[in-house]
């Protein structure tokens, strides 16, 4: 019996899909993009984490990184190697700040000794040679430096440390997620044997130093984090994991890349989960007719409903499976791309899971549609059913084809739609949210564009940032720099730690040249005065501070108050960063020396030959780097390349939905059509009312979309704002005026086809025609 | 007695109001074309009353739907008050249909989501009546059918007697001079079905030309002449 029944349904569902084969082919394609774009948001957000914690598991890498003055790290490395919170540490690497030149290029390099074996706990693995022996003539480059210069094993090299200059070969390519690796941050990581160690001046002539813990209870790692950052001793720099304290080796831009993933991911499940719904209850109210006699002849209630979830259930699945494999395919090439700025393996573990989930979401939708779409049922007998079908009664609205009152085609064109108010309000929702998922999709990219294109930190007015080795005074580095022809200016920067109101961050002194001081100001001001700073967007979203807060700015063990005067954007160290006045530093350490200096060059000046100029008067122990090359997001590339995929896909799918949703609604007015044409309507008159209708859908739409679409993305954005820090909402007017009425091209069309279509049949063919 | 009075005097005409000339029509499909409506030829007076009868399936209701141009026949002319209906491009078979013809369907197809008002007045706003005089007519014509009281409401509010007697009024609206109906009483019952016979009796006596479809005897015999029709030919014509 349940076979037969089976069998019904199996035959009544292939039949309607042989019948109107291209209404399936439109759900598996709503549910295919929906899955396979939703699904790679959401995918690669949960994945760029994993691919990290998967990474570090099988590096056996620590949970923590502690980064410190060279000077205090033993102390501190002995200290926190007593915890009992820690399990177990890494070697203790000291780091040099200097130059690696190879293949004609030059990068700033953090030039550490590596251990004469590979450490048990370490973030090391050695790829594209081996492990070299402690006495050889040799450097590691970690990979994304080696590409950036187009180097690898073989290549040979300059590394120019604190106190001198070693030639050698690269021997190997070393992946380091102690850091973020070369562009994603910088300067880039250079390894060294003992001996070269030794030859640049060793422990001596480091200036930092940093190394890795592991925690027994990860549960307990903030507060871990916590506890070794009060070990350090007052005026003692001390930075964990970065900056980050316990963020998990993600950077402040891979965080945002997640930020904007989630925003995606999430917007497109909501969206897609309701025109799932809406498209589905519309498409079934416009079968009526055909569900009636299957009431009639013997069908239950009960019978009918279990057809109809397998003829929409079905196409969603397909959808939904294909979609799944789509959403793998992308999700793997976007978190490649990320991650191997990282120096990262992809893993896609959490892919099954997330996928399981949103396809189970997205068909639990499309059954519940079906439950929706059937409310009415029981209340209609079979008999009227087959008399009248299932439709619903009109509505009374449609009595606005009152005589006497405007053309033919506005006053019949609005009867269309008022006469069926549920299915038109229906369409004008699905219309709204498509809109404003397109609207979402092109502010969002223009707000990422923009992201990636505004300066990242404070001063961008400047040509160069000049960091000098520690060999090198600072009062011969600002000699030199005085010296050497083609430079304008030049002023130090200061970087050291602090505290405000009892909360630690990076704090930088400049000299006030204010006209080579810019800041990408968020609200207030500059500063005016010594007592005044200007705090990072990060540091103002994490503690609440506000311009026009006076505030305790601790620094070493000197306690001063200073007002806050402003709020800039700083992506460097999440914006956890204050800047004020050398003069104010001077006052509270009078001994701090500059960290590195920023230059500018004149007008029409040869960069070049200023930069060759320089380096030479100082023997080489200046690092130039460019401005521009700093403040860029070096993300921006990828960044764009995967979210644009996303914004894309997601606009794609509104269209199509907004397609499928018109063409249901203007193939339901077919009959209508066809009466009106019986009766001597004419072809033009029913093309100015259908012309009315859809204009009566689109425009409200359209009126409602714009500011809603772009006060809620503006108001997403805020949101991930606080957590980045630093992300304007850009509005990009001239791309909206694009994007928004080819947008509309596509509900345009869905009305368009089968009104046309039902306009060219003869009228006996339109009346006939299953609404 | 039919309270018609809207309609302008009907000038009595030597020509036939409708005639046939070897009205043949084929539809296509399925590998095969089926011949609905074989090589039919026929006139009829002004002012008569006519039944098309014959089996289901004997092209019965194409012919009449040839008649009033919402089907296009495949060969053979139609004359239709004057008009070659046979000849006539998209544009004028629309106002063919609006001005020259009233079509009585047996499922009534009445707008669903207009009142009965504004169903009855859709011909005339669509022939761009004055809205007063439409108006008036529309509310004199729901008098004239029995259902002035039921204006203002939605075709799924009336019975199917009443909701047929709404289709009739649509149909007289712009006072066509032929009228064709399609098994006018096919979804009613008798009591009904006599009601709305009875009302297009009385518009024939008005000078109306109505032919009507039907495949029952009884109901055949109001009419004054009968087409017989069996396998799309037209095989016998009898007067009553």
């Amino acid at each position: 019996m349940r076979r037969r029944r089976a069998r019904a349904y199996l035959t009544f569902g292939v039949a309607s899909i042989r019948q109107r084969w291209w209404e399936a082919a439109v759900q598996v394609g709503v549910a295919l993009l929906a899955m396979a774009v939703v699904g790679a948001g959401l995918v690669t957000a949960s994945s760029v984490p994993a691919s990290y914690a998967a990474t570090k598991l099988r590096l056996n890498g620590p949970d923590l990184w502690v980064g410190t003055q060279s000077a205090a790290a033993p102390a501190l490395y002995a200290e926190v190697a007593r915890l009992s919170q820690v399990s177990a540490t890494t070697p203790m690497y000291m780091v040099q700040s200097g130059v690696v030149r190879a293949g004609g290029k030059e990068l700033p390099a953090a030039i550490s000794p590596l251990p004469d074996t590979p450490p048990l706990v370490g973030s090391l693995t050695v790829a594209g040679g081996a492990w070299p022996a402690p006495d050889a003539n040799v450097a590691l480059l970690e990979r994304g430096a080696a590409q950036s210069m187009g180097v690898g094993p073989g290549s040979d090299a300059t590394v120019v440390g604190g106190g001198g200059s070693v030639g050698l070969r690269i021997s190997a390519e070393v992946r380091d997620i102690s850091h973020a690796s070369y562009p994603l941050s910088t300067p880039a990581l250079v390894y060294v044997t003992r001996s070269v160690w030794q030859a640049l001046g060793g422990d001596a002539a480091a200036t930092t130093a940093r190394f890795g813990a592991r925690i027994r209870d990860l549960s307990q790692l903030r507060a871990t984090a916590l506890a070794i950052r009060d070990l350090a001793p007052a005026g003692v720099p001390i930075a964990i994991n970065d900056g980050a304290l316990v963020v998990e080796g993600l950077q402040p831009l891979v965080l945002a890349l997640e930020g904007f993933l989630v925003l995606f991911g999430l917007f497109g499940l909501v969206a897609c989960l309701f025109f799932i719904v809406g498209t589905t209850r519309a498409d079934l109210i416009r079968h009526a007719r055909t569900l009636g006699i299957l009431r009639a002849t013997g069908w239950s209630l009960r019978q009918v409903r279990w057809l109809l979830m397998l003829q929409r259930g079905a196409p969603v699945l397909l959808g939904v499976l294909v979609g799944a494999v789509a959403a793998v395919a992308l999700a793997g090439w976007m978190t490649d791309q990320v991650v191997q700025l990282m120096g990262l393996s992809a893993a896609l573990d959490a892919a099954p899971l997330v996928l399981a989930g949103t396809g189970a979401v997205f068909l639990l939708a499309a059954l519940a549609a079906v439950r929706l779409a059937t409310r009415g049922f029981g209340r209609t007998s079979p008999g009227a059913t087959l008399a009248a079908g299932y439709r619903q009664p009109p509505s009374r609205l449609a009595g606005s084809l009152e005589v006497g009152r405007g053309g033919i085609g506005p006053r019949l064109g609005t009867s269309l739609l008022l006469g069926r108010p549920g299915r038109t309000s229906t369409a004008v929702a699905v219309l709204l949210l498509g809109l404003v998922t397109v609207i979402f999709s092109v502010i969002t990219e223009a707000t990422l564009s923009s992201f990636g294109s505004e300066p990242s930190t404070w001063g961008y007015a400047y040509d160069w940032r000049v960091d000098y080795v520690k060999g090198l005074a600072p009062a011969d580095a600002q000699h030199a720099l005085d010296g050497t022809a083609g430079i304008a200016a030049s002023l130090p920067v200061y970087d050291v730690n602090a505290t405000i109101d009892g909360n630690r961050t990076d704090a930088r002194f400049v000299t006030p040249a204010q006209d080579l001081l810019r800041f990408h100001l968020l609200t207030g001001r500059t500063i005016a005065s010594d007592s005044e700073v200007l705090i990072g967007a990060g540091l103002a979203a994490s503690t609440g501070l506000a311009p026009g807060r006076s505030v305790l700015l601790q620094v070493g063990s000197a306690p001063t108050t200073v007002l806050i005067a402003g709020v800039y954007r700083e992506l460097d160290n999440l914006g956890q960063v204050l800047v004020g006045r050398d003069s104010l530093l001077l006052g509270l350490q009078p001994k701090a020396t500059p960290a590195y200096f920023v230059v500018r060059l004149q007008p029409g000046a040869d960069a070049a030959g200023v930069r060759s100029r320089l380096e030479q008067s100082v023997a080489g122990q200046f690092v130039v780097s460019p401005v521009s090359d700093l403040i860029a997001v070096p993300l921006g590339n990828v960044f764009q390349a995967v979210l644009l995929i996303l914004g894309f896909g997601l606009a794609v799918v509104a269209g199509m939905v907004m397609f499928a949703m018109t063409m249901i609604l203007a193939d339901e007015h077919t009959f209508v059509i066809g009466i009106l044409k019986a009766i001597g309507a004419r072809r033009r008159q029913l093309a100015a009312s259908l012309a009315w209708a859809a204009g009566l859908l689109i425009v409200p739409a359209v009126v409602l979309a714009v500011p809603a679409g772009i006060l809620l993305t503006a108001a997403l954005i805020a949101a991930l704002s606080q957590v980045v820090g630093g992300v304007d909402v850009v509005v990009p007017v001239a791309a909206l005026a694009i994007a928004i009425p080819i947008a509309l091209l596509a509900p345009i069309l869905g009305f368009a086809i089968p009104a046309r279509a039902a306009l060219a049949a003869s009228p006996l063919e339109a009346i006939r025609t299953e609404r | 007695m039919l309270k018609y009075d809207i309609d302008s005097e009907i000038e009595p005409l030597t020509a036939p109001m409708v005639a046939a000339h070897g009205l043949t029509k084929l539809f296509s499909g399925g590998g095969a074309d089926l011949r609905a409506v074989s090589d039919v030829s026929f006139e009829l007076e002004p002012g008569i009353f006519a039944a098309i009868t014959g089996p289901s399936g004997s092209g019965k209701s194409t012919l009449l739907h040839l008649l009033g141009g919402i089907e296009k026949p495949s060969s053979g002319e139609i004359d239709v008050a004057g008009t070659a209906v046979h000849a006539l491009g998209e544009s004028a078979l629309a106002k063919f249909r609006l001005m020259q013809v009233g079509f009585i369907f047996q499922a009534f197809h009445l707008i669903p989501n207009l009142t009965i008002f504004n169903n009855v007045a859709m011909p005339g706003l669509l022939a761009g009546v004055a809205s007063a005089a439409l108006r008036d007519r529309v509310l004199r014509l729901l008098e004239t059918v029995g259902i002035r009281d039921k204006a203002d409401r939605l075709p799924h509010e009336l019975s199917g007697g009443q909701q047929q007697r709404a289709a009739i009024a649509r149909a007289l609206v712009n006072d066509p001079q032929v009228i064709l109906a399609d098994e006018p009483t096919g979804n009613l019952d008798s009591a009904a079905g006599d009601a709305v016979l009875q009302l297009l009796g009385e518009l024939n006596d008005r000078g109306k030309t109505l032919l009507m479809v039907t495949h029952d005897a009884r109901i055949a015999g109001w009419a004054g002449k009968q087409l017989r029709m069996r396998d799309g030919r037209l095989v016998t014509t009898a007067e009553a």
